[in-house]
């Protein structure tokens, strides 16, 4: 049974790419008791490492980011023009309520003059935040500050859904395997930053690192929705073993160990082909001279959303995975 | 070295982006012939060392891996779904013979819904890849046990075939011509005494950008470095500024290329009298060269370029003629190196 407690709290934390110190605090206190050792590194990534007894390395990476909505402009009557921070789309982002780092809310809507909703562009996006008044509104909010989604977690039996679960959901379950493994390598589970913004804290934390073996966690889209784009992930049907997405191929040394070690503790796992999106994986592979990288993901639908939604099984599977995978005495080489 | 044979050795295997293990094998074995210093790093990139160990290095690299297709979804009548990987133009792909590299490695072919059978509206659209089946002719309980989601698919891997005039017409001389260049250039250099040291790469994943130039560079960390690959030939509709002869070495000048090292391949051609031509490129190469520059400190990076026509096809058509030539003019820069080669890269005043 997975700690609840603890994924709504990682969930809930503030973080959007480039602010992550509150989400790293959050993630810290449950890390903390179980690391040997624990830092952030000049880029705000989160590092906690765990002795082992074979002198390899073994980077676990999950990214504690968040989309976001970056404050551009702010007008006379004190509402404010947004931009995005990572993929978002501005129709998901019409009729939100959303929050501030400082603990200031908003609601999003848009311009009506010219076309409805489905039309909506970010340009024509607002965010009013309760302001009459520039002045009023500068009080509570600056130009460049980040605001994200307020969301739910919403319990659907063995489903859950919420804001940020792309990709706290990979963190908690970093953390949850982090506790438990019987890890003969030395563990590096790097909480990473700026990952939806160009994968820009991956690669920098294995450039320091230096692993022998990376494994990201991240979600991934399914197929298993009304009229969805095709592919074959779909919710409930275990945790994936990544082969490609628009960052990485997997190396196919690393997928077999992956499978091996899923295979021999009998954990449900599915194969990945992500058609659009990139992750840390492809990031950590393009380091130094090379390093072998792969990825596990949960299988989330409604990406980029409020309402991202997963299948605790398939959770349960990641952490499972995770931790046969950093017991294997034997690790991939080429 | 019978370079028909290099050729037809190295396209008939498979080795799509992010899988280059079985080529690989292939390239090692080709260049134990010249040397027993042959290597891999963590990339896959598979290296071959010759000349002077004390001396400045020259990498060479040329890419192994080929564009192809991976499975994406098994249909409920045993079809596969497919995309590409790194390239693959949908447009080409209703007709071809392919295999798919499952449990077994599977014949299949990749078909649509033919015209008799579109509306009007669809008949003059080219096919995408959703359009697009791959069938193994297997029925579906049978496909499940065999092929899973992310098993790579090629082109039937069928021997180039020999068109006139020293032509020849086959898959993925893109790019693994210009490795059977490198093996030529070995064979050339093995009558040399090199002040250089040469190591000849052959990379991974150039045609996804997925880093092999790049771990390349930083794990040799070369005094300089020169890509091989194919560039457009002359084909209908083809504007001037796109293609090179195909007859001449393709010889790279732009902003990403180092002057100086323009100046070394154009001189090694020119005192062969070797047939060559500039090809201006003024930002990305869209080779190996792109991410070999700005490695470590920055690497003095040429390009020498093969002339190929119908580019990521089954059909790929080269000169022969050419190719050796290229080779000679890979073997003539690393036999010029000498003594004095740290002044030959510095920049004019």
């Amino acid at each position: 049974m997975f700690d609840k407690d603890m994924l709504k709290s990682i969930l809930a934390a503030y973080g959007p790419s480039g602010r992550e110190q509150t989400v790293s605090d959050v993630i810290r206190s449950y890390v903390e008791p179980f690391a040997d050792e624990v830092y952030n590194d000049t880029l705000g990534n989160l590092i906690a490492v765990k002795k082992g007894t074979s002198g390899k390395k073994v980077m676990l990476s999950a990214h504690m980011d968040q989309i976001g909505l970056i404050v551009v402009d702010i007008d006379e009557k004190g509402f404010l023009r947004v931009s995005n921070v990572g993929g978002v789309n501005p129709v998901v982002s019409l009729a939100r309520e959303v929050q501030f780092e400082n603990g200031t809310h908003g609601v999003t809507y848009f311009e009506t003059e010219k076309h409805g909703a489905k039309d909506a562009t970010m340009p024509e996006l607002f965010v009013d935040i309760g302001a009459t008044t520039r002045e009023e509104a500068e009080a509570k909010v600056q130009i460049g500050d980040v605001a994200v989604y307020v969301t739910n977690f919403v319990e659907m039996g063995s489903r859950v859904s919420s804001g940020a679960l792309d990709d706290r959901i990979a963190c908690a379950a970093v953390v949850e395997a982090f506790r438990t493994m019987q890890n003969v390598h030395d563990v590096y589970a790097v909480f990473t930053v700026q990952e939806e913004v160009g994968l820009r804290g991956a690669g920098a934390a294995a450039y320091a690192i230096e692993p022998d073996l990376n494994i990201s966690l991240d979600v991934t889209g399914t197929g298993d929705t009304p009229k969805c784009g095709r592919m074959s992930v779909k919710l409930g049907a275990g945790a994936t073993v990544k082969v490609m997405d628009s960052s990485v191929i997997v190396p196919p040394v690393v997928r077999a160990f992956l499978v091996e070690a899923a295979d021999e503790k009998n954990i449900r796992w599915q194969p990945e082909v992500l058609r659009a999106g990139g992750t840390d994986t492809g990031a950590v592979q393009r380091t130094r001279g090379g390093i072998l990288s792969g990825c596990i993901s949960i299988p989330t639908r409604y990406i980029h959303s409020p309402v991202e939604t997963a299948d605790m099984g398939d959770y349960e599977a990641a952490v499972q995975l995770v931790c046969a995978a950093v017991a294997k005495q034997e690790l991939p080489h080429r | 070295m019978d370079i028909f044979k290099a050729i037809s050795d190295l396209t008939t295997l498979p080795g799509v982006t992010g899988n280059e293990a079985a080529v690989s094998r292939a390239v090692q074995g080709y260049f134990r012939a010249h040397t027993d210093d042959v290597w891999i790093d963590a990339m896959g990139n598979t290296y071959g060392r010759i000349g002077n160990p004390d001396g400045p290095t020259l990498l060479v690299m040329a890419h192994m891996d080929e564009v192809g297709m991976m499975v994406t979804d098994i249909e409920e009548n045993g079809m596969l779904r497919l995309r590409s990987v790194a390239g693959v133009d949908p447009r080409v792909l209703p007709g071809s013979e392919v295999r798919v590299f499952g449990r077994e490695i599977l014949p299949a072919v990749v078909g649509a819904l033919p015209p008799h059978l579109q509306n009007a509206d669809d008949k003059d659209k080219a096919y995408k890849i959703d359009d697009l089946v791959c069938d193994t002719g297997l029925p579906v309980e049978r496909v499940r046990e065999l092929v899973q989601v992310g098993d790579n698919v090629t082109f039937a891997p069928f021997p180039p075939m020999k068109l006139k005039n020293n032509f020849i017409a086959g898959k993925t001389f893109d790019d693994r011509a210009c490795i059977v260049c490198m093996l030529e250039a070995m064979d050339i250099l093995k009558n040399y005494k090199l002040h250089c040291n040469v190591v000849f790469c052959a990379s991974v994943q150039e045609e996804s950008a997925g880093g092999g130039a790049k771990a390349g560079g930083y794990n040799i960390h070369p005094a300089m470095a020169i890509a091989m690959d194919v560039c457009h030939a002359p084909q209908p509709g083809a504007k001037p500024t796109d293609y090179v002869e195909f007859d001449k070495v393709s010889v790279c000048r732009g902003g990403n290329i180092h002057p100086k090292m323009f100046e070394k391949i154009k001189a090694s051609a020119t005192e062969q009298n070797l047939p060559w031509e500039t090809d201006v490129c003024i930002a990305h190469t869209g080779t190996d060269a792109w991410a070999l520059q700005v490695e470590r400190g920055g690497i003095p990076t040429g390009l020498i370029s093969l002339p190929l026509r119908y580019m990521h096809t089954s059909v790929e058509c080269i000169s022969l003629d050419t190719l050796k030539n290229c080779a000679k003019v890979i073997a003539g820069v690393a036999a010029n190196i000498g003594a004095d080669w740290e002044e030959t890269l510095c920049l004019d005043d």
